[in-house]
């Protein structure tokens, strides 16, 4: 099933599938988001944004906004 | 002069570098035609000198954001006047893999690049090694593991840069490799020290830098080529990452593997707890109110009274002419009016820095980013905001750490509005003249709930103007907000320190010789008028030739504004303050003393009787009413009555543009405000 990152539940991993066209997709894909990447959530920020996330070693904080255009695959054992 | 580059991720401990190799010769100015701040160092080193200019964190070369734009104008063109020699890399050696991806752009762009693996020693700790050799041999420029904490390396580095470099590896991305349109198109041009250079000038085709024919000849091209450049970019980037991926397999770092969390993602569970973490910095934001406040508050007594007696000393030595009054009351008095302004500015400096270098400022980022957003702030402008309840002269200089230009500037504009410590005073005096005491449920006091209201009109107000500023007149393309959680690191003291000497220095040069002009300017103009000029001016008993407030140049134009604020309740009387207040808000209580002719030793009681029965000489209705103390105070709320504001605003926006449009406009709100209220409440 395909969702956007900000869909995720925290401690969810999933797989990155595309990212959505847009101004801020450059950005993302150099921040490490790119589809074939492994990515988890890790929480958020008070009031539920910015959302923390996990990229291979790295911690990275996104707006909830940025991150629907990040389409991911939820990985089956996350749950 | 050799000139070096320094660059490197945000928080990769590149600052730390920058004042650890020039120490305090340091100057900070804009990038030239950006609004994006520039600090350039020098240092010698066996006899050479070198010139080191820091650019802001960037994760890319690729354009995108102001500070982006920057290091890619430069970097990309060789014709550039700051073109660098040489392009140091900092990388965070506990995170190497994530700084590879800057580092091969810089690399393939052809620029002669050296790798500085900062934090070696605390990575060595962490149990990662690195083969600097095969890192090195790898990347085709020389690395050389640094700490700019216990200098390790500091020397190495320093004998590198006098070695010319040379990249041989082949480029790491290879333009041959991508789609057919770039690759013609790349064909197309020449004249570029590599392929990727000549990818980059395609897709980034700026007429500003080209010349707008040939840029609109590129664009042609990649018109007909169907070439899109965001993609471009992005297949660029992710073929970059697969480079990377492969390069690491590589045995550059060997980890020693720990089932330990560590201490960052311990602190974190803390520190960036949507509950315990606001709590946190909320206290963390008492803290620095506290500093500011209270602890500035000796350090400024001491300066004052040190003044005041080196201005006793001068007219005990020197009589009391003229031209010592002028040296005396003028400048010496103008220069307490700038030296007072330093312990709240290294204070507040030396807390920024720890929250930068400890690595915390990034989380407060994250954790008030939900809160701020809406006005088109940061998360890093709730510690300026918060200081501008003391003073916004320090708060505004503290706004270096927003390294967006968009949202900096709107701290500032907005700061002067939040209620600082000047206009406390007025507001005691007002309140105690006009606002009569009652109680609710028998401890609430309506003096004590004024107060409190008009801090919030400050708050309000400050935001408000944000948020119309954001919607209206800052409209820009959306940039996206990623930003990497850095580990947590003891801040550097030395670096600590470096940071506020130079920023205090600025601010000195900066803002001091207009603060100290203006002053000159505002006491001439208080202490002379057209009486002093003319011929039969009695010397009797004025030898000095200055004159009372009330025929002082300043006293006639208080009274030529009558008209002009009568509508507002006010009048000669207040219309002289507001002008002498322009030194500082707090000037009004001086100037009251002097005009009800109570002496600045009397009791505030005696002041309070004076202006309690004083009536408005236009209407002869009591002058500090109800309605026309309300109307004065929302009038100090509002205008920016601070000379020294204006000044700082200047220094660091580097145009009378910005300081000018906040005068204007606060000056309006302030007029409406006061009117709006008079007008309902008398």
């Amino acid at each position: 099933m395909e969702i956007g990152l900000h869909q995720l539940k925290e401690g969810q991993k999933a797989l990155v599938h595309a990212i959505i066209e847009s101004d801020v997709s450059l950005t993302l894909t150099e921040m490490g988001l790119f589809p074939g990447e492994e990515i988890c959530l890790h929480g958020a920020a008070p009031f539920g944004d910015p959302l923390l996330v996990k990229v291979g070693n790295t911690t990275l904080f996104l707006r909830k906004e940025d991150a629907k255009s990040v389409m991911v695959q939820l990985l089956e054992n996350s749950l | 002069m050799k000139k070096i580059a320094l660059i490197g991720n945000p928080n990769c401990g590149k600052s730390t570098l920058f004042n650890v190799l020039t120490g305090l010769q340091q100057k900070t100015g804009n990038f030239p035609g950006v609004t994006v701040e520039r600090s350039l160092g020098q240092f010698s080193y066996d006899s050479e000198d070198f010139l080191l200019m820091d650019f802001p964190g960037t994760y890319s070369v690729n354009p995108k954001s102001e500070d982006e734009k920057v290091v890619y104008a430069v970097l990309s063109n060789p014709q550039h006047k700051d073109y660098p020699d040489l392009v140091l890399i900092v990388a965070d050696a506990t995170n190497l893999k994530r700084s590879l991806f800057l580092t091969t752009q810089l690399i393939d762009l052809g620029l002669n690049c050296l790798l500085a693996l900062n934090m070696s020693d605390s990575a060595q700790k962490k149990g990662i090694v690195t083969d600097t050799e095969l890192l090195s041999a790898e990347l085709g420029i020389p690395v050389i593991a640094i700490s700019s904490r216990t200098n390790l390396g500091i020397q190495a580095l320093k004998q590198a840069f006098k070695k010319e470099g040379v990249t041989t590896v082949a480029p790491f991305v290879d333009i041959a490799k991508m789609d057919e349109g770039v690759r013609k198109c790349v064909e197309q041009i020449s004249g570029f020290k590599t392929a990727y250079a000549a990818f980059h000038y395609v897709v980034n085709v700026q007429p500003e830098v080209v010349g707008k024919s040939a840029g609109t000849e590129i664009k042609q091209l990649m018109q007909a080529l169907l070439f899109d450049a965001n993609k471009a970019m992005q297949q660029e980037s992710i073929l970059r990452y697969k480079v990377i991926n492969q390069l690491w397999k590589k045995p550059f770092q060997t980890f020693k593997v720990s089932s330990q969390k560590s201490i960052t993602e311990k602190a974190d569970k803390l520190l960036i707890h949507p509950v315990f973490g606001l709590s946190i910095f909320l206290g963390v934001l008492f803290v620095v109110f506290q500093f500011l406040f209270t602890l500035s508050a000796y350090p400024m007594e001491w300066i004052d009274a040190l003044m005041l007696a080196l201005r006793g000393q001068v007219t005990d030595e020197l009589g009391d002419g003229l031209l010592v009054k002028l040296f005396s009351d003028g400048v010496l008095a103008g220069v307490t009016g700038i030296l007072v302004f330093i312990p709240q500015i290294a204070i507040l400096f030396m807390l920024i820095a720890i929250m930068e270098e400890s690595g915390y400022m990034v989380r407060v980022s994250f954790l008030m980013d939900r809160l701020m957003r809406p006005f088109g702030l940061n998360g890093r402008s709730v510690i300026p905001l918060m200081g501008g309840v003391a003073c916004a002269v320090p708060s505004i200089l503290g706004t270096r750490s927003i390294s967006n230009y968009k949202e900096r500037l709107l701290t500032i504009l907005i700061l002067p509005l939040i209620s600082c410590s000047a206009r406390l005073p007025v507001y005691s005096l007002m309140i105690a003249i006009s606002i009569p005491q009652h109680y609710f449920f028998g401890f609430i006091g309506s003096q004590g709930l004024v107060l409190l209201l008009f801090y919030l009109i400050g708050i309000v107000s400050a935001l408000a103007l944000s948020f119309v500023l954001h919607k209206g007149l800052f409209q820009q393309q959306r940039t996206a907000f990623v930003m990497e959680m850095p580990v947590y690191r003891l801040p550097q003291l030395r670096s600590v320190g470096i940071t506020v000497i130079n920023k205090v220095r600025e601010f000195v040069v900066g803002a001091g010789g207009i603060i100290l002009a203006i002053s000159i300017i505002l006491w001439t103009l208080s202490n002379f008028g057209p009486a002093s000029f003319s011929s039969n001016f009695s010397t009797e008993n004025r030898h000095d030739y200055t004159v009372e407030l009330e025929q002082s140049f300043a006293g006639i134009a208080g009274k030529k504004i009558e008209p002009f604020i009568a509508p507002l309740g006010f009048d000669w009387r207040i219309g002289i303050s507001l002008i002498t207040s322009f030194a500082a808000r707090e000037v009004f209580v001086g100037t009251m003393h002097t005009l009800f002719n109570v002496d600045e030793t009397a009791s505030d009681q005696t002041l309070m009787q004076a202006m309690k029965s004083a009536t408005n000489s236009l209407t002869h209705q009591p002058l500090f009413s109800f309605a026309g103390g309300i109307s004065l105070m929302l009038f100090y709320a509002f205008a920016l009555q601070c000379m020294s504001t204006l000044a700082v605003v200047k220094s660091e926006t580097l145009s009378w543009k910005w300081p000018l449009f906040q005068f204007v406009l606060m000056g309006s709100l302030a007029y409406l405000m006061s009117w709006l209220a008079f007008s309902l409440l008398n």
